[in-house]
């Protein structure tokens, strides 16, 4: 055995707690090293020494000295109070630090108003719904929003906007309507006077046209707006009204006026016919037939015959039946013309004869 | 030896229900605890600090400690492990402070531990009282406890723990979660270097 090893089993030899044969190897190589004699006779009297040595004892006031000092530590963590308690542990500061950032934010959106300006189409749907709530009971609810694209920042308002009937702006029109297969609607200047009809998408539209459009349908809208004819509601004397005209099959003529005065009139008759076919007069205040136009073209119907009447123009429409309400669809779109708003019901076969007066 | 763990077991029983009490709010619970056990946790202190007041202000923090943990203390292990484990802490914390080792220089050390001025006073680091002269002067103890102090700190807790104290190798790895290999090979390597300085003091 090494003398490095037999030192490091010295401790567990005076221990007392060595197998035998580690014993017996330890003693038989002590009696060949002095060296690690003499380093077991040091490890026996200094323990021996060790262990006289006494146990020194507290001081007498030791748990007054304790308690002082406990009841210092309370009054500092009190005195720290508010201040620690906010922002200490560090979920407690994360969060609040979070939270001032946030309403920082809320009060600097607040003060420069950032979103006043987008605002704008929202108040315009807003304009319009104000208005039909003031209708009378005899206006047809147009609640058909505009689209918030269209309106432009620094555009005439709409009662600034005039067009006039001979102008045939191009229209368009965004958004979809159930069953409506027309989504966007364009026609030149060129061609709407010429009963061209002529389908391009957005894309392919001049800019400032296609602005012009835009408002020229919204101030389109606004219009009808004025004045509107009752909805499908039974309990509307106006529809119900034109229902009985046309189960009896009279041929009827009713107008209904908005309570601006606008004029919006609507006639409707219907014949006695063979049944195959029906014919309505429905009229409509409108400043360009270009849309009534190439709707027309579109439902694979034909403009019969096209009159003038004073200020107004008079339109003689063949619709086949099986599409006529998805023409009055389409036709909604541009004059917010709710779904059922002829209330008649129309047969799949034959064809549908519509006169539409453009005031 | 019987008789001994039937006594250790008794003493460790009777912290466990006083550190219960303590935790339901008997604060003469803790009152108890500190009178039990302050004087080995004070001598645990003095022997590794090598003086009085630094042994008597790590002690006391010793206690706060407990104090203010002791709702957590699990009664995985013994309350004296786990007091010990929290006093060679502190000391050690305290060791290796700048405070300390400014202090360590200028110590005056006394004839004994409660300051009795039975000698001259002398700084540590004075080569001219050698533990061989302490020992001239019958102070055997006293040059043991500063053959001690001039240990490195790792050795020094070791030694204060196995030879001082009288702690188990296993106990000792639970204060200081050193493995029992480490802790044998290290107090041997102590010893060897006590050897070197008192030599000729212990008989």
């Amino acid at each position: 055995m090494r003398c490095k090893k037999c030192i490091n089993l010295f401790a567990d030899y005076l221990d007392k707690t060595m197998d035998d044969y580690q014993v017996i190897a330890i003693e038989e190589h002590l009696k060949k090293c002095p060296g690690c004699s003499e380093e077991l006779e040091f490890l026996k009297k200094y323990h021996r020494a060790v262990s006289s040595i006494p146990v020194e004892k507290a001081p007498e006031n030791f748990l007054d000295m304790v308690h002082e000092k406990i009841e210092a530590q309370d009054k500092q963590v009190e005195k720290e109070g508010i201040i620690r308690k906010l922002f200490f542990p560090l979920k407690i500061k994360i969060p609040l630090e979070a939270a001032g950032v946030l309403a920082l934010t809320v009060i600097v959106a607040l003060v420069y108003n950032p979103f006043k300006q987008a605002k704008l189409p929202m108040e315009q749907e807003v304009e319009e719904k104000t208005f039909e709530e003031k209708s009378d009971s005899g206006l047809v609810d147009m609640k058909k929003s505009i689209s918030p694209g269209i309106a432009r920042k620094g555009e005439k308002s709409l009662k600034d906007i005039s067009v006039d009937e001979t102008d045939d702006v191009p229209i368009a029109r965004k958004g979809s309507r159930e069953g409506d297969a027309d989504k966007d609607l364009f026609y030149s200047k060129t061609s709407a006077k010429k009963e061209d009809i002529t389908d391009n998408k957005n894309a392919q539209q001049p800019e400032a046209a296609r602005k012009e459009a835009k408002i020229y349908a919204m101030t389109l809208t606004h219009r009808v707006i004025d004045g509107v004819i009752s909805s499908k509601d039974k309990t509307d004397s106006a529809t119900v009204a034109v229902e009985k005209t046309l189960e009896k099959k009279a041929v009827k003529e009713k107008s209904v006026t908005g309570s601006s005065g606008a004029g919006y009139s609507s006639k409707r008759a219907s014949k006695s016919s063979p049944s195959s076919i029906q014919s309505e007069t429905i009229s409509m205040e409108k400043k360009s037939s270009s849309a009534l136009v190439s709707l027309t073209a579109r439902y694979s119907g034909k403009i019969t015959s096209s009159s003038r009447s004073g200020t107004s123009r008079i339109f003689t429409i063949l619709i086949p039946a099986d599409k006529y309400d998805s023409f009055i669809k389409s036709l909604g779109q541009y004059y917010n013309v709710k779904k059922g708003f002829t209330g008649t019901p129309v047969q799949s076969k034959g064809t549908v004869t519509v006169q539409f007066t453009v005031k | 030896m019987n008789k001994e763990i039937k006594t250790t077991r008794q003493s460790e029983n009777e912290d466990f229900s006083l550190i219960e009490s303590f935790n339901e709010g008997n604060i003469e619970a803790f009152n108890m605890l500190v009178i039990k056990h302050k004087d080995m946790t004070f001598n645990l202190c003095y022997q590794v600090l090598g003086d009085y007041d630094e042994a008597s202000d790590s002690a006391q923090e010793t206690f706060i400690k407990v104090y203010n943990n002791l709702k957590k203390f699990k009664f995985k292990s013994s309350f004296t492990t786990w007091l010990y484990r929290i006093a060679v802490n502190t000391c050690r914390n305290r060791l290796t402070s700048s405070a300390y080792r400014k202090a360590k220089k200028m110590v005056r050390i006394n004839g004994n531990a409660h300051g009795e001025e039975n000698s001259e006073p002398m700084a540590i680091n004075d080569t001219s009282y050698s533990p061989e002269k302490i020992f001239e002067n019958g102070e055997t103890h006293q040059a043991i406890r500063e053959a001690v102090n001039s240990l490195p700190d790792n050795l020094r807790i070791l030694v204060v723990l196995r030879d001082l104290e009288g702690k188990s190798y296993e106990a000792i790895s639970d204060i200081t979660g050193m493995k029992l290999g480490t802790i044998k090979s290290r107090l041997a390597r102590a010893r060897h270097q006590l050897r070197g300085l008192l030599e000729e003091v212990v008989r």
